[in-house]
């Protein structure tokens, strides 16, 4: 028996738990490199996290919160940088690791997001050409070509143009073989900065990927183009606005 | 990240969604691990007091099942399940450890579907929660109703017990293959009702 079909017949008993500490290690080391094996475990959890709603619902003490809090805070005073450590053994780690960079930043700029928009704040974005969201980064407007649009959007900028992202909102979907380009222009030339879709309410989010500073272009449009983005912009314009501060 | 301490204190966390939590745990933000606790403390208690028939117990596997989260938000893959699926996880294979030392389920507390009862306190504000809750603990209530008698008792000897195979064919005095495929067609079978009625 191979180890796939070892792997398939414990799948059951790995969703309930009820497998020894080695034989929960060896599926779990299997899965990470089986899609057969993960997707069939997804099956199998859906109905069991179904199964945890079976019963009736019941609060703990409202101590509990404190207990809870008082302990997350302790941890914190005696190891106050890093509550959450990476081991380097663990795939999960590793995990973690690699798309370290990548998700602190991305953090960032869905925190910026969100706080502004908590602090109905993007109004006043919208009508502001450059804000200043902190001294480390700017929301630039993107602001709609056509005036009978609703669409709009972001460009959000680390201070040394390193990083960015595009966020827009009611852009019309498009039909599956196109999707909309984000160009950083410069001298009459468009470097395309990101391809990406939009959902049903219009919204899309993506990084920018520029070999230069972003602040070294001098505007930035959003076209549509076929489905992966074209070498240079051959569609209508939505989407545009100035870099130059 | 300089601006992310100022710019934090900004943020409603109740407006962020679960990995986004997850994200922030992961850089040491205690309230994003409150927020945490605020949308799953009902489902990981309960939980937990549907296996271990204890309050006391349950409260203690709780904590475990948040202190988890914080010190070992690493261990969380995304890829793999759910955060919600990632707690109630973590509080059932806590909860079958403890009744495993306990040997509870040797002589002590055993919970069947027939033990559960079907209603909702009305402990949560929000109307729509309340009727959103209650509808989907109902749509499984009655799918595990439909499922044959054999089928449901092996399950819940898997569920709520964390019993081997081995041990539920044991138990039931029944060959071990079929045990297998009680509890394989069960499953299937749930997913079936459940999915049905999704697309109702």
């Amino acid at each position: 028996m191979s180890e796939h079909d070892r792997v398939q017949a414990l799948l059951l008993e790995f969703t309930f738990g009820a497998l020894s500490e080695t034989e929960m290690m060896y599926v779990a080391s299997h899965l990470t490199g089986c899609d057969n094996c993960r997707a069939r475990l997804e099956e199998y959890q859906s109905i069991v996290d179904a199964l945890a709603l079976v019963g009736p619902e019941s609060a703990p003490s409202p101590d509990l919160e404190r207990r809870l809090m008082t302990q997350v805070q302790e941890s914190i005073a005696a190891k106050p940088v890093e509550p959450a450590g990476l081991p380097a053994s663990t795939p999960a780690a590793s995990f973690w690791r690699r798309a370290g960079s990548v998700w602190a930043w991305a953090s960032a700029i869905l925190i910026i997001i969100l706080g502004l928009i908590t602090l109905n704040l993007w109004r006043q974005v919208n009508e502001t050409p450059i804000v200043e969201s902190n001294e480390h980064m700017q929301a630039i407007p993107l602001h709609s070509t056509n005036n009978t649009s609703q669409a709009s959007g972001y460009i959000l900028v680390s201070d040394d143009g390193q990083r960015g992202a595009v966020v827009v909102d009611d852009l019309p979907p498009l039909s599956v073989d196109h999707q909309y380009q984000l160009w950083l222009n410069r001298d009459g030339q468009g470097t395309s900065g990101a391809v990406f879709s939009v959902d049903d309410e219009g919204y899309g989010l993506s990084w920018i990927s520029a070999p230069d500073s972003i602040f070294s272009y001098t505007d930035a449009g959003v076209s549509i183009e076929p489905v992966g983005g074209s070498p240079g912009p051959t569609g209508d314009k939505v989407l545009g606005c100035s870099l130059e501060k | 990240m300089h601006f992310y301490p100022q710019v934090i204190q900004l943020v409603d966390y109740s407006n962020l969604n679960d990995e986004a939590l997850i994200l922030l745990i992961t850089r040491a933000q205690p309230k994003a691990l409150q927020e945490l606790y605020h949308r799953y403390h009902r489902l990981v208690f309960s939980l937990a007091l549907n296996l271990v028939g204890d309050r006391a117990a349950a409260e203690e596997i709780t904590l475990d099942v948040f202190l988890k989260v914080w010190h070992k938000v690493d261990t969380y893959r995304p890829e793999r399940a759910k955060v919600s699926s990632w707690l109630t996880t973590i509080a059932r294979h806590r909860a079958i450890d403890v009744l495993r030392q306990q040997r509870t389920r040797l002589n002590g507390h055993r919970v069947g579907w027939n033990d559960q009862l079907w209603h909702i306190p009305s402990t949560r504000h929000n109307p729509e929660e309340v009727t959103g809750l209650a509808l989907r603990r109902e749509r499984i209530h009655q799918a595990v109703a439909q499922l044959p008698p054999e089928q449901q008792e092996a399950l819940a000897l898997a569920f709520f017990s964390g019993y081997t195979h081995r041990e539920i064919a044991e138990k039931l005095a029944t060959p071990l293959g079929t045990i297998k495929t009680r509890l394989r067609l069960a499953l299937q079978k749930l997913r079936e009702i459940l999915d049905d009625e999704k697309l109702d």
